[in-house]
């Protein structure tokens, strides 16, 4: 080999060193932050502490909605809704320890048989409590804000997040109540119409 | 001189590229929580599933509100002859018209519950008001035939907050009738809630039951 070549090794060997080293410090630094479910900093006034910690989430319903031979009523007919299969009750709640803030989105999914007889949005009245306070007043399911969820097109419902502080492990939980009913000024047939959503929570953490 | 030049090219290069590739796995590892899930049942709500026909409710009035305002304790013999022109002489006792009718094609029948639910400003204790029902040409329904019931003895609505149930029974579809209702309130004979004055408003409404 002359120096030339020679050179040229060595310039090259060098590359393919750094570009080694570079793999490596990516590969330790991807497992490091797949360990730590979230990671949060915080500078004490004498030690420079980072905390990582753990986030599970839970979704669930406890009572459901299932009207039948529903007319049309007042708001205030359906605010005051209440009783076995009038209202849907659920709990969204997140176990975290740590400082963080975790969004999450509650929507709406239209599952109702599109080949069926379906209650127009127009006539579908929407309200939502959440620990005892409400979200909205009521809102035509027409009018609420669109949410995208892959292919699908869905109504939100509500917004919150749960901001958490604590080094160790502890439970966030909010309880929500939602109600549904024709709109007063919705005209019906005899025909049967029916009107089908499930509740969907999307969470990320910030 | 050329080749140093391209080789010191080649290491800038390569570790811009590895810079970039750890602020990206950062950026990603600092959001990396995240959540999805969907109630266990659908929330339904159906109408008119009732295949014999549907139920509709009328009043002559401008609401299907009902009103004691200011009224004076009355027996029920008196409270049962109530009129409707018995408010313009001052007595101010509550009397409401109103009617139900099914219509279709069936030969079937439809169930249905009448009930009252009371307003928020109503602050009467409600064991004083008295409740009648009849039809229009005064004829007591079942459950008002002998004792004239007080508002508080009624069956809770189950499916309504402050409600109760007036009358329930079912109606033939195809002979499309029309059932007439006429309702009485006045405050009982025994009333004594001292001297401030007292209201008791509620709203009436007719619902077909499965």
């Amino acid at each position: 080999m002359n120096t030339n070549e020679e050179r040229e090794y060595k310039n090259d060997s060098k590359s393919i060193l750094l570009m080694v080293l570079g793999v490596a410090i990516l590969v330790v630094a991807v497992i490091g932050v797949s360990f730590a479910a979230f990671a949060a900093s915080k500078a004490t006034s004498n030690v420079n502490t980072l905390t990582t910690g753990a986030i599970s989430m839970a979704f669930q319903d406890t009572t459901y909605i299932d009207i039948h031979n529903a007319m049309p009523i007042s708001d205030k007919e359906g605010m005051a809704l209440t009783g076995d299969y009038n209202t849907m009750k659920f709990t969204v709640s997140a176990n975290v320890s740590g400082s963080t803030t975790i969004d999450y989105v509650i929507s709406a999914v239209d599952v109702t048989d599109q080949n069926g007889n379906k209650i127009p949005e127009k006539y579908l009245k929407i309200y939502m409590t959440g620990e005892g306070s409400i979200i909205s007043t009521p809102k035509l399911y027409s009018d609420l804000e669109n949410v995208q969820h892959e292919d699908q097109v869905d109504k939100v419902l509500a917004h919150s997040s749960f901001v958490t502080t604590a080094s160790s492990a502890q439970e966030y939980k909010k309880d929500y109540e939602l109600k549904m009913w024709i709109d007063e000024k919705a005209v019906i047939g005899k025909d049967p119409m029916t009107f089908k959503i499930r509740v969907r929570l999307d969470a990320e953490q910030k | 001189m050329k080749e140093k030049k391209e080789s010191a090219k080649r290491i800038v290069f390569t570790i811009l590229g590895i810079l970039l590739l750890i602020c990206s796995v950062m950026i990603v590892g600092f959001a990396i929580f995240v959540f999805e899930d969907t109630s266990n049942h659908d929330n339904s709500i159906t109408t008119g599933t009732n295949p014999e026909g549907t139920l509709s409710f009328a009043y002559n009035e401008n609401s299907n509100g009902v009103e004691l305002m200011n009224a004076i304790p009355i027996d029920d013999v008196t409270g049962k002859k109530l009129t409707n022109s018995d408010k313009a002489k001052g007595i101010n006792q509550g009397y409401f018209d109103f009617s139900i009718r099914a219509s279709g094609t069936s030969a079937g029948k439809i169930k249905y519950q009448i009930y009252a639910t009371l307003e928020n400003d109503s602050n009467m204790d409600t064991k004083y008001i008295k409740v009648y029902l009849t039809d229009d040409k005064n004829n007591p329904y079942r459950g008002y035939d002998s004792d004239v019931p007080v508002f508080s003895s009624l069956d809770k609505y189950s499916s309504q907050k402050n409600s109760k149930i007036l009358y329930s029974d079912e109606i033939n579809v195809k002979e499309d009738v029309i059932k007439r209702f006429r309702l009485r309130l006045w405050v009982a004979k025994d009333y004594s809630d001292g001297a401030t004055s007292k209201t008791f408003k509620i709203k009436v409404n007719v619902r077909a039951t499965a």
